[in-house]
């Protein structure tokens, strides 16, 4: 690949990157400052420490990513997903009142409509634009179930490994999904993304950011619900 | 809104991958663990009587401080703690670096270490059926 080409890459998917590359570090971040609470309750307790990778492979680590996780998911399902229908006056965020629904093929570009440089699957027609039109949602819907399963199985083991230290009896899945352990870690999670997101609903009719897409235009008034394309 | 959407997306189907990957290598109670546990469990309850010296030697260091905490030492305060005859072995829970050995008269908690499971607590005993309330153990840690 040449020079110029390398440059264009990284200049056309800069937003990408940077979000990896601060995802890596975060991780990076939770690794390290999980193993050092992990090891000064284990010293605590005067049982063993562990190495870094030993914590990173362990469900104590793992619980700690995936609630994280799938509330995030959770918050684009919802969000994706309640935009078609839902509307909020003057944000940036929202359709204009009025276009509630699933809209024509002619505003998705679908049927008759299709460009030559349209998605395959959005010119195929038939099943495969039926699942393409939903594929978004159904992805990050996926991913969200994933991630909440993942948190109650390493939840589960985290739990029984302290309630063991505890002197207590290990409890089964059915247990834990039921627990205020599964619950607290859920639910906390979830308000903060249910904060966020209608915060910036809320934000962006009447706050700016210059030059961003999330944001209206600086000068757009605070009635004009999308930003003029 | 979109640009977020796609953002998170392709940086979370990658990520995905290791999310399952982190959970089987986080150990959840696999049979050789289980199996190395009851093993230790096992040859602990055998020793508390007939050879004190090596019981001693797989109590966790917190535990064994606790058994000589009046100045006497291990082998002489660990047969005299009044823990029970275990009877037949049951059932046996491993996860992440705890496990318990159930017998029929009494239960034992382990932690693992760097060279093997160690005795936390034995002569343990259900004093409570609140699930909240812990063990009654003989020998514990402080």
């Amino acid at each position: 690949m040449s020079a110029p080409a390398q440059r264009g890459f990284f200049r056309d998917n800069s937003l990408s990157l940077v979000f990896g590359g601060l995802l890596g570090a975060a991780l990076v971040g939770q690794a390290w400052w999980g193993v050092v609470g992990y090891n000064e309750a284990a010293r605590t307790e005067g049982l063993q420490e562990v190495s870094w990778l030993r914590y990173v492979t362990s469900s104590d680590f793992a619980v700690d990513v995936a609630e994280n996780w799938q509330s995030e998911f959770l918050q684009f399902v919802l969000y994706i997903g309640l935009t078609v229908w839902l509307v909020q006056r003057g944000s940036s965020e929202s359709k204009e009142p009025g276009d509630e629904g699933r809209e024509s093929d002619e505003q998705q570009m679908l049927g008759k409509f299709v460009r030559p440089d349209s998605p395959s699957w959005a010119r195929a027609g038939g099943w495969r634009t039926r699942i393409y039109s939903h594929s978004l949602v159904v992805v990050m819907l996926l991913v969200f179930l994933g991630s909440w399963s993942a948190q109650a199985i390493a939840g589960r083991v985290a739990h029984n490994e302290q309630r063991m230290r505890d002197l207590l009896d290990p409890i089964g899945l059915g247990s834990y999904l039921v627990s205020p352990d599964f619950w607290g870690r859920t639910l906390q999670n979830w308000q903060s993304e249910m904060l966020a997101i209608g915060t910036m609903v809320v934000f962006a009719i009447y706050l700016r950011e210059r030059g961003s897409p999330e944001s209206k235009e600086v000068g757009a008034p605070h009635v004009v619900t999308q930003s003029s394309d | 809104m979109w640009r977020r959407e796609r953002t998170w997306s392709s940086a979370a189907s990658v990520l995905a991958v290791g999310l399952p990957v982190a959970l089987v290598l986080g150990g959840c109670g696999g049979a050789i663990e289980r199996q190395d546990a009851a093993a230790t469990a096992d040859v602990f309850v055998a020793d508390v009587t007939a050879d004190p010296a090596a019981a001693c030697a797989l109590l966790a260091p917190r535990t064994r401080e606790s058994v000589e905490q009046d100045g006497t030492p291990c082998v002489q305060a660990l047969p005299e703690a009044d823990i029970p005859a275990p009877g037949a072995r049951g059932t046996v829970s491993v996860a992440g670096h705890s496990a318990q050995v159930r017998y029929a008269r009494e239960t034992v908690f382990l932690s693992l270490f760097d060279d093997g499971w160690r005795v936390t607590a034995a002569g343990c005993t259900r004093g409570s059926s609140d699930q909240a309330v812990p063990y009654d153990c003989t020998v514990e840690g402080d």
